[in-house]
């Protein structure tokens, strides 16, 4: 869905000038002054409330001359109506702006497009200066108004300026840590809502983050109706409302049952249970259909036909979840769209707007609970529940109502991966049998990385991951379970030989048997980090390894054992040595998958602990 | 994706006014006429099904792929605004058909989006060019039902009037489906009788069950073309009507997969062709055009040469004999003349090596190293842009300053060999001294006098340029006929220990005993020195390392603080600031690039120094230093400490399974070495065991890899070399190679006892 993308052209300069995040033109240029004015206005009749936006930015060089890249984006709803350039409050500069079609990342085609150029700060202390004038011809897709940008911004004054005709709430973020003031006044007809904020950060990029939503200061304008003229124009005055419109263009699909019920009785043919025949259904469309986005005008909304999406094999989450709906309708369930929000994005509906979502899943009602269904999951099983949209409130299709729920959250077991391994010592080296196990979003990490590689290269780029790509740890008899049946386990099992991981020095033997050392090293960066990390997804990884003593020999000493125990994570890792073998168990669980910048600092001492733990040896020593 | 990079008409748009244009209408028209002409072609490779066993498991297979290239011409009367003048319009028809089965979901990935940059028109005043592109795909079945994508699977991503892009999203293409597509092209071009060079690749990563090309060509072009590293020769003759007709088919090409330490151009089979529309009319010698009709098999590379010594002849005249050019040589000697008499030194009493070291130096400093307000950034960066040897530039500053040079024309040791040249590009330029023999070549700032460029090592059979003096050659062709070409020197290859990384590393134990404490010296000799420059030199030192070797008064800064030059006073400020910024940064870099030579985590990074910057050819090492904490070595054993001793190689470069047997020679990019020289702090109370085991010594005729531990109670040293002795090992040697490659990845195991006393 393009709601997405939205949330990112809002912010202004995203996206293009990500790049620069880390270049030392971070505090070089500056925003000194920003101004942006909203106003809505009377349109036209296809268009009747209109949003007019000026923008002026004026960057100050504070150390030495360079040039900034600007980038402006726009789309079927926005268009940019004037672009003015002051190099030194001069126009005469020779830029000319580009306009282009803007290729976002994972979705083949929509209507996003950016005006962009580079602009020259011709030395220091000089400032150039952009203006925008830009119009969003629809409310609803006038949604936030993002207070940070690529660089700091010095001051800044944000005008909405509301006509009384116009109805709408401004709702407030992430203004608690900011200097933000925020005045009301009435200019004849028109309220007029002022936001000045002094020195607002750039906003800081950093990978494993939250979304944009969570941490930068932004006001979200939720429009509820308008009275231009005489007609009045509803739009998201609650969520009914949202819904109401979303229904609307479901209604438009113009969906074949006919087709869709012929391809789904082939696919459940033999099939006698109600789960049965979901699970076959939606691994169908898993495997079946790529997810290849197409998000242009109305097309970033309205699901593509489901006959359409059968043709093709191609859609993107709305089509897909659209197709499934149909091909469980078609054998009389119970299915409905579902919109959601991933976890990328702050918002519920308790908010109604474009902005609350960005992804379409289907839900199977079965006896009147939702069993969901993301088929852009490539190899996720059924049942299980990608981190994405774990806890998230989703709008579920009810006929002329609608349901709100929330999608159930996973435990850390969901994404269990467990390495079993049982060994004995041949001279230098340890030998025997080794069993993985991957469930849930471990399982589909894998998968996806699997069958990204050709199928003849498949074997070895799997030997080459289990043994980490040393040379020492010789892999064979490879056998794999369930590569194509994501409702079970995927399990790999195989002999190995590892060779000179027995050190032998005088009499005594030294072993150090942790290859995977799972976390360790991993520790934020307290200096540069400054957002929350978050996981991919929770995760439980155990690891086992029991080794067959030599008969001539005996435990001389063994590493105590782990045991750290925090809010939202446990490493715990032992040594124990009983009839013959020595037993090591690790286990490192994250059920929750964010670490707070608060936490760092516990974090880091624990990662330590683990590394130390790590850092360990087994003695074996000759039986006197 | 697989992306072609084609031109494309693209009719399918999707916007409902060009969709109703009359062009579009006719390309529509036209497009249609396209696939039924190509769908209906009567080749039986294009009808097999059956993928031989063999390839059961391939990702995808190529059935068959078909190229056919039809070129045609004709003159038209044109008036030109200032008169009528004849026009010549060729139209070349390309189409390129491939059908391949489609077997796994990497392969689906790869062909079910194609991506076009478009349509593209090209307006001038003699000429008005342009491209259309037709695209057809089919998906066929196992079943055999066959399906064509169509318009509405086609989106416009550019949609301006010189220039359409498209993309389409191939519908209903699964594993084990068919995917039979073309892409044809006809380009009309005017007046231009320029090459065309189109390659025929007879190797694929994929299995090719049959390859063929086809070329009618109208009676007026011309051909030359050449079969390299064993591909079939093409079968060229002539119609009734005179056209040229090539042709040139291979069946069962078995996958080859781009491997270790390959030279395409020299290993791989392909063929080479040039097209033109041949002229024969006024001024044809002059223009060096081929005549209509003429077919040429490249059997030598003496077309290449000449064209070369054209080349520079012309720039010869231009850019030196010319006086204005030749006045900035002039102006490098005299400022080089300046600076020997600051250094103390009587350039004229200099030997000529030693002349042409101090104008190498001179033209780098006042040339590439050159301070401009006005691109600071750039400036700054000077260190990452990338020159092409600068072998006339070079030339003409030695010439000028009364130096024997030469330029050395040759192939590049993993390029087209010399006498299989077909065109001028295939040889490289080398600027060098008649008299020692020495080269010249600057692809970077970093590059030193006397140093050859890898590229060249070892290449044999080369030729020398000189140019004559313009006044004595009384020809029409003055300027293109000055190059005087002689043998040239046979090129050293330079040995191991020529390029070199040496790692000097003192090893504590840090006092929690659990990581260790690393000063470091690290030492980079010829051509391993130049990526680490490029990450660790700021500008500012090298240029103030630069200034001082010219006895040069002041700093940079300082100069532009007197304000001798223009306005400089007034921006002096920002100088700093800037350099102030890359200084920031160097200690991040140290950190990186500590980081990514041990794979180890690498921490309290401090003391980082560029000891020598080695840009001099009297002082070539690159030196650096730094010290910092390295964890994950150290692991507690009971009352004991196990070193990873082994680990302080990094990861060594391992040769995986898949890329152990092999039946083609070994071009690898240069003889090297790495030497570490360790030494480790024995802590108080612990003895050293395990020395005689960390002992290995694998030598061959193709390298060496070695390690000698000792002890003293305090300290054990332990020295690693490991060399590749040459840059080039036939096929036979590699069992070789991997016994000392091997022996290296295997000590990254080795460990080292320190026992409780």
């Amino acid at each position: 869905m393009k709601r997405l993308f939205i949330l990112i052209a809002m912010t202004g300069l995203a996206g293009l000038v990500a790049a620069q995040a880390d270049s030392p033109d971070d505090k070089n240029v500056v925003i000194s002054k920003c101004t942006r004015e909203f106003r809505f206005v009377k349109g036209n009749s296809e268009h009747p409330v209109q949003i007019k936006e000026e923008s002026r930015r004026l960057y100050t060089c504070k150390s030495y001359r360079t040039e900034i890249p600007v980038a402006e984006f726009y789309n079927d709803n926005e268009t940019i109506d004037d672009v003015n350039i002051y190099v030194n409050d001069s126009k005469k500069h020779g830029i000319t702006p580009r306009y282009e079609y803007h290729n976002v990342d994972g979705i083949f085609y929509s209507d996003a497009h950016v005006c962009f150029f580079q602009l020259p700060l011709l030395k220091i202390g000089s400032t150039s200066e952009v203006v925008f004038k830009k119009t969003t011809l629809d409310p609803r897709y006038f949604t936030n108004i993002f207070f940070m940008d690529d660089q700091d911004i010095e001051k800044q004054e944000i005008t909405l300026r509301i006509p009384s005709w116009m109805q709408l709430e401004i709702k407030e973020y992430n203004f608690k840590k900011y200097n933000i003031h925020k005045n009301v006044s009435q200019d004849g007809d028109e309220t007029v809502y002022t936001y000045t904020t002094n020195n607002i950060p750039a906003l800081s990029r950093e990978h494993s983050a939250p979304g944009l939503t969570y941490y930068s200061p932004h006001i979200l304008v939720l429009s509820k109706s308008a009275q231009p003229k005489d007609e009045t124009h509803t739009y998201f005055k609650t969520v009914k409302e949202q819904y109401n419109w979303y229904k609307n263009l479901v209604q438009q699909i113009g969906d074949d049952e006919k087709v869709v019920k012929e391809r789904t009785d082939e696919i459940v043919a033999g099939l006698t249970t109600d789960e049965e025949k979901v699970k076959k259904i939606f691994q169908w469309v898993q495997d079946n259909i790529r997810y290849i986005a197409f998000e242009n005008g109305i097309a970033g909304f309205r699901p593509e036909k489901a006959q359409e999406v059968l043709r093709k094999k191609y859609g993107d989450c709305k089509g897909m979840a659209n197709l499934l709906t149909n091909m469980l309708r078609s054998i009389k369930l119970d299915a409905r769209r579902c919109w959601i929000g991933t976890k990328h994005i702050a918002y519920d509906y308790s908010t109604p707007s474009l902005s609350v979502d960005n992804h379409m899943i289907c839900a199977w009602m079965n006896k009147g609970k939702p069993v969901y269904l993301d088929a852009t999951e490539k190899y996720i099983g059924f049942g299980e529940i990608a981190e994405r949209i774990q806890g998230k409130q989703t709008l579920i299709e009810n006929g002329s109502q609608y349901l709100l729920e929330k999608v159930p959250l996973a435990t850390h077991m969901q994404n269990t991966a467990t390495e079993t391994r049982r060994f004995s010592i041949d001279g230098n080296n340890l030998k025997g049998h080794v069993v993985h196990v991957w469930k849930g979003e471990n399982k589909e990490w894998l998968l996806t990385a699997l069958n990204d590689i050709k199928q003849d290269k498949q074997d070895n780029a799997l030997k080459q991951f289990l043994s980490e790509g040393k040379s020492n740890f010789e892999i064979s008899n490879l056998k794999i379970d369930n590569l194509s049946n994501y409702n079970a386990d995927l399990k790999v099992e195989y002999d190995v030989v590892w060779k000179d991981v027995v050190t032998v020095f005088d009499k005594d033997i030294y072993l150090d048997i942790d290859n995977r050392r799972n976390l360790q090293g991993f520790k934020i960066d307290t200096a540069k980090r400054k957002l929350p990390y978050w996981f991919d997804f929770k995760n439980n990884l155990v690891f086992e390894t029991e080794i067959q003593l030599p008969v001539d020999k005996a435990v001389n000493s063994l590493p105590e054992k782990l045991a750290i125990k925090q809010p939202g994570y446990n490493f715990l890792a032992s040594y124990s040595n009983s009839g013959g073998k020595i037993i090591y168990k690790n286990e490192i669980v994250l059920d929750n998958t964010e670490i707070k910048p608060e936490d760092f600092s516990q974090w880091n001492k624990d990662i330590q602990q683990l590394t130390s733990f790590y850092d360990q040896q087994i003695v074996l020593t000759q039986k006197k | 994706m697989r992306i072609f990079s084609l031109v494309v008409f693209a009719a399918f748009t999707a916007t409902v006014i060009n969709a109703q244009s009359k062009e579009t209408e006719k390309y529509r028209k036209e497009s249609e006429e396209m696939r039924k002409q190509i769908w209906a072609w009567d080749k039986p490779q294009f009808r097999v099904k059956d993928i031989p066993r063999e390839y059961a498991t391939a990702s995808k297979v190529v059935i068959a792929h078909h190229t056919e290239l039809t070129a045609d011409s004709k003159s038209k009367i044109a008036f030109y605004g200032l008169g009528f003048g004849a026009k010549k319009e060729q139209s070349i028809t390309e189409i390129v058909r491939e059908i391949i089965k489609v077997n796994d979901k990497n392969a689906v990935t790869d062909y079910s989006e194609f991506s076009f940059t478009q349509f593209a028109k090209t307006s001038g005043f003699f000429a008005s060019d342009k491209m259309t592109t037709y695209v057809g795909v089919k998906v066929i079945k196992p079943n055999g039902t066959s399906k064509e994508i169509n318009a509405d699977d086609i989106v416009l991503t550019k949609d301006a009037s010189s220039e359409k892009k498209a993309k389409v999203a191939i519908p209903d293409l699964q594993p084990g489906d068919i995917l039979d597509y073309f892409i044809a092209t006809e380009q009309t071009l005017t007046n231009d009788l320029s090459e065309k060079a189109y390659r025929v690749f007879l190797f694929d990563d994929a299995p090719i069950l049959s390859l063929s090309f086809h070329a009618q060509l109208g009676k007026k072009f011309a051909i030359e073309y050449r079969s390299y590293n064993g591909a079939p020769e093409l079968k060229v003759s002539k119609n009734d009507d005179k056209e040229i007709i090539v042709d040139v088919e291979k069946t069962n090409i078995p996958p080859f997969e781009t491997s270790l330490w390959v030279a395409p151009v020299r290993q791989l089979p392909f063929i080479r062709m040039n097209i033109s529309l041949g002229y024969s009319g006024f001024g044809s010698r002059y223009l060096d055009t081929r005549k209509p009709g003429e077919v040429t098999k490249s059997l030598n590379s003496d077309e290449a040469l000449d064209d070369k010594a054209d080349q520079f002849s012309t720039r010869y005249y231009n850019g030196y004999w010319m006086k204005a050019a030749k006045a900035q040589y002039d102006d490098i000697e005299s400022s080089a003349k300046r600076k020997a008499k600051q250094m103390g030194l009587n350039f004229s009493s200099l030997s000529d090596d030693e002349k042409a070291a101090l104008l190498f130096y001179t033209f780098r400093f006042n040339y590439l190293l050159n301070f401009n307000i006005d691109a600071l950034s750039e400036t700054i960066n000077s260190g990452q842009k990338e020159y092409d040897g600068l072998s006339f530039a070079l030339f003409c500053t030695m010439k000028a300053a009364g130096i024997d040079p030469a330029i050395l024309i040759s192939e590049v040791r993993t390029g087209f060999r010399i006498n299989e040249a077909m065109d001028a590009n295939d040889l490289v330029s080398t600027a060098y001294l008649t008299g020692s023999k020495k080269f010249l070549s600057i692809q970077s700032i970093y590059d030193i006098p006397f140093q050859m460029p890898s590229y060249i090592e070892g290449v044999k059979n080369t030729k020398s340029f000189t140019f004559d003096h313009p006044a004595a050659i009384m020809s029409m062709k003055k300027m293109s006929g000055l190059t005087n070409i002689t043998t040239g020197p046979n090129v050293p290859a330079s040995a191991s220990d020529k390029n070199v990384r040496r790692e000097d590393l003192h090893l504590s134990l840090t006092d929690d005993r659990s990581a260790l404490t690393v000063k470091r010296t690290t030492t980079l000799k010829g051509i391993y020195k130049e990526d680490e420059q490029k990450n660790l030199i700021l500008y500012e030192d090298y240029y103030e390392s630069e200034r001082k070797s010219f006895n040069e008064e002041k700093s940079l800064i300082e100069e532009l603080e007197d304000g001798k030059r223009s306005k400089s006073k007034k921006y002096v400020e920002e100088v700093k600031n800037a350099f102030t910024e890359a200084r920031k940064k160097q200690k991040d870099a140290f950190l990186k690039e500590a980081k990514d030579w041990f794979e180890q985590d690498i921490t309290d990074m401090k003391d980082q120094k560029v000891k020598n910057l080695g840009v001099r050819h009297t002082s070539p090492d690159f030196i650096y230093s730094s010290a910092f904490t390295m964890g994950g070595l150290v692991k507690k054993a009971g009352n004991n400490i196990i070193i990873d001793i082994g680990k302080m190689q990094g990861q060594p470069l391992s040769v995986k399974d898949e890329q152990r047997k092999r039946d083609i020679d070994i071009y690898m990019a240069f003889a090297r070495s790495i030497e570490y020289l360790i030494e480790l702090e024995i802590p108080e109370g612990y003895t050293a065991e395990g020395l005689a085991a960390l002992n290995v010594k694998v030598e061959n005729e193709t390298g060496v890899f070695a390690t000698e531990a000792t002890s003293t109670d305090k300290l054990v040293t332990i020295k690693v070399k490991k060399h590749y002795l040459h840059s080039f090992e036939p096929a036979a040697n590699f069992d070789k190679m991997l016994a000392f490659i091997d022996a290296s990845n295997n000590w990254v195991n080795a460990k080292l006892l320190l026992k409780k006393k």
